[in-house]
């Protein structure tokens, strides 16, 4: 193989490729990634078993080929050379570069240890834009569980029918749900699956401003293609909890507020919060207004009126500031709603007038 | 040799041949799912381990195998989950972080989304007495022999009397003891529901399909499936697939079949094809130990005395029993003291409806509503059927419920004798003995005048 490129694209491609090796330390050849000329172009590779990676790189083909070189070693010594131009060939085994400075070899694997990437069978395809895909993911993921004991609240849900896609994710303290409606899709059966969250935080980073991206995916895998990159990740197996049915339909009080208002008072509320993180917050239809509350017994109290448009029953309920935060923080609107029927039962944010995304979360016990 | 063992066999063998760092990467979790007709079915955790043992460990393995059973011919790859016994030791091996105890959860999520049961529901939690140990028997020959005895299974008795504990527990047991079977629970209402959203979004036939595959399901509350026709079509047709495959269905009613009102004959006889056993009011010593299992339960700590009072207060519901317990708990945890019996009985009393606050004139309207006769009609002196038989009924009930004397009861009709109420009043109690209808009427009048003063 013998490739001549600048170096500022194989760069970007080979730090893409670094996040998705694996840091497995029984096999080694997981620790690389793998380049690859042909007549297609020239691609970098990388997996860590569970997610997969492929990078087109824009360049001068000389010569086709294949090979395996460690991630750390290339991205550390790429970051470091500038942004001119570069060759790369191979040497048997090892990667020579050269630029007009710098002549380097470093130490590679053959290709045939470097894992083959699944081939996609029977797969349900869609498209969408990739605003559209970011917007939805990054609005939703915040809600989805960190920890790995219950695999579907680590993931997030996506349900694809009609010319709607559904995503959504919870970690049963908080839910998030977001619907995107396409003209051009026509799902005739339903298509659920969970895309882990990892793999969701992945693919938020690679995508780009204005692309199509096509996704297919089929039992165990999706496939995300851009115009540059294609990347896989396992689904998830389990099932996502029946959510619909814990979302209210009928709330006892309601209050708009404007986001900007309510997010500076809720940031100035949490330099008091106390050891839980708990926030008090009432809604006052009489005062017009949501009153905001915080203590911690060594820094001080903080109490604050924010003017809200609330109507219905006086109800307080305590959160948890920073999922107040989180949902608050996703919602592309001027104003936002809050609903709530009691003190035990789920806030319920969202846009005003914007049924495309809600928020839900859970009160903190006693108040 | 088991599939098992034929495998682990050829691992042996493959990991003499293999460098150590592939063996533990690529045949991790790796299984026979399936062993017939010369082919081998491998199961492997994830598409990159089928690429890697379909192009490059092909061969090996085909040998490996061939060199335990010859008669091998092909081997085909499939990816498929671990198994769930190699899931549960992971689950097992990390606690669950130490929760946040204020900070309140979604509540429906602690049900198992594939089967809709919830964990907390065992047979072990069960609390047998006379009163419901026919159910309990019933319910574990029907978790030992699924689908073979007692099929269908129906369940019926008042609101709070642990039906819905008994059918999740058959669930949950069925589970456990073969993790393969598919289980589910559902409410009559929710089975409507989503036949409805089925219909609206044009995937009726993911519906049908769904619900033919169970090897057990629960329909519980079945009583709600009356006046529903579209609903009951579609369960009866359910119902018919599961049986004829011989698979285990269990409901759940507050009334026999035969007194729910508004559902088709073919689905009622369906329902009473297998067994029917009803659940009654548990006795005092039912009423101490399940109140005794609460409190282990909930690690409350209350003196002997006043549980023995709640149990001999409270005679109905089970459910009206652990709401007490609540209340008395949280009553004296606020006030940090041990209450007395009066404090307890006062606070009982709120919450337990007066017994006798029912008139024998509400009595008397509720039968006439009920037969769907003239009020006025009970209190003249007339020998039609369709009156005499309502008259006893009412004179039973007030007789039965507000300890009417005879001869108030005689004239609280009109003037008329004591004997005529003696012998109305024995003739039911005679009849109920032999009739299950006249019980179910008598319940369910029961009910409704119990339910006005709500």
């Amino acid at each position: 193989m013998k490739i001549q490129c600048l170096n500022k694209n194989l760069k970007d491609a080979v730090v893409i490729a670094e996040r998705n090796t694996s840091k497995n330390q029984t096999l080694p050849i997981l620790n690389s990634i793998l380049l690859e000329a042909n007549k297609e172009g020239i691609k970098i590779r990388a997996t860590n078993l569970e997610t997969a990676v492929e990078v087109s790189v824009s360049g001068k083909i000389q010569e086709t080929g294949i090979l395996a070189v460690p991630a750390k070693t290339i991205s550390a010594f790429l970051a470091n050379i500038g942004d001119e131009q570069i060759i790369l060939q191979t040497q048997k085994n090892n990667l020579f570069i050269k630029t007009s400075e710098i002549e380097t070899t470093i130490r590679g694997y053959s290709s045939e240890d470097f894992p083959i990437f699944p081939k996609p069978e029977s797969q349900e395809e869609f498209a969408l834009t990739s605003p559209e895909l970011k917007q939805g993911l990054s609005s939703v993921a915040i809600a989805s569980s960190l920890s790995d004991i219950k695999p579907e609240l680590a993931s997030i849900f996506f349900s694809v029918f009609k010319n709607t896609i559904k995503i959504a994710a919870t970690d049963s303290f908080r839910l998030a749900e977001k619907n995107i409606v396409l003209k051009k899709l026509r799902a005739e059966k339903m298509l659920s699956f969970l895309v882990p969250q990892r793999a969701v935080g992945e693919i938020l980073r690679l995508l780009e401003n204005d692309e199509d991206i096509e996704i297919g995916v089929n039992k165990n895998q999706i496939i995300f293609s851009g115009p540059n990159y294609k990347f896989i990740s396992r689904l998830t197996d389990g099932k996502f909890p029946d959510y619909e049915q814990i979302i209210p339909k009928k709330f006892n009080a309601t209050a708009v507020v404007k986001k900007s208002d309510i997010l500076s008072h809720i940031k100035l509320a949490g330099v008091f919060v106390g050891k839980l993180n708990e926030l008090s917050l009432a809604f006052n239809p009489a005062k017009k207004a949501i009153l905001l509350n915080t203590s911690h017994s060594d820094v001080g109290e903080h109490s604050s009126i924010v003017p809200a448009s609330a109507q219905g029953e006086n109800i307080a309920a305590k959160f948890n500031w920073k999922y107040l935060l989180d949902g608050i923080s996703q919602i592309n609107n001027e104003y936002v709603e809050f609903n709530i029927n009691s003190d035990q039962s789920p806030l319920l944010i969202k846009g005003k007038g914007d049924a495309s995304y809600l928020y839900l979360v859970m009160p903190m016990r006693g108040v | 040799m088991t599939n098992e063992e034929l495998w682990s066999r050829a691992l042996t063998e493959i990991e003499l041949a293999v460098s150590r760092a592939n063996f533990v990467t690529w045949f991790k979790d790796t299984r026979i799912l399936n062993f017939a007709e010369g082919t081998v079915t491998v199961g492997v955790p994830n598409g990159f381990s089928k690429e890697w043992l379909e192009n490059k460990f092909h061969k090996f393995i085909l040998k490996s195998l061939r060199t335990q059973a010859p008669e091998i011919r092909a081997i085909n790859y499939s990816i498929a989950t671990p198994s769930t016994t190699a899931a549960a030791k992971i689950k097992f091996k990390k606690e669950p972080p130490p929760l946040q105890e204020e900070q309140l959860e979604f509540k429906d999520f602690y049900v198992d989304p594939r089967t809709n049961l919830n964990p907390k529901y065992t047979l072990d939690t069960f609390i047998v007495g006379s009163f419901n140990e026919l159910a309990h028997a019933a319910a574990q020959a029907v978790i030992k022999n699924l689908g073979r005895v007692y099929n269908p299974l129906f369940i019926y008795g008042g609101v709070g009397l642990g039906k819905t504990h008994l059918l999740q527990a058959i669930g949950n047991a069925v589970c456990k003891e073969n993790p393969g079977k598919k289980v589910n629970y559902i409410t009559s209402e929710k089975f409507s529901n989503e036949l409805v959203s089925s219909l609206q979004n044009n995937y009726v036939h993911n519906f049908k399909e769904k619900y033919r595959e169970f090897d057990l399901l629960i329909v519980d509350d079945v009583q709600f499936f009356a006046g529903k026709t579209k609903t009951q079509e579609e369960f009866f047709y359910t119902f018919n697939a599961l049986y004829e495959a011989g698979k285990q269905v269990v409901f759940s009613s507050d009334r026999s079949p035969k007194s729910i009102s508004d559902i088709g004959e073919r689905l009622q006889s369906r329902m009473e094809a297998g067994v029917i056993i009803d659940i009654s009011e548990p006795e005092y010593e039912s009423r101490l130990a399940i109140l005794k299992a609460k409190i282990l339960e909930k690690k409350i700590d209350l003196p002997e005395t006043t549980i023995e009072l709640m149990a001999l207060l409270i005679h109905k519901n089970i459910r009206e029993l652990e709401g007490a317990l609540n209340t008395i708990n949280i009553q004296s945890k606020y006030q940090n003291r041990v209450l007395t019996q009066d404090e307890v009985k006062i606070i009982l009393s709120k919450n337990i409806k007066p017994k006798n606050a029912v008139t024998p004139t509400q009595i008397i309207k509720t039968v006439a509503e009920f037969y769907d006769i003239q009020e006025k009609a009970i209190y003249e002196h007339t020998r039609k059927t369709e009156v005499v038989k309502p008259r006893q009924v009412a004179m039973y009930l007030i007789r039965e419920d507000l300890k009417g004397s005879y001869p108030f009861i005689g004239q609280k009709f009109g003037g008329m004798d004591h004997t005529t109420a003696i012998h109305a009043y024995e003739k039911i109690l005679r009849e109920l003995k032999s009739d299950a209808k006249l019980e179910d009427e008598l319940k369910s009048i029961r009910n409704k005048y119990q339910n006005l003063q709500k």
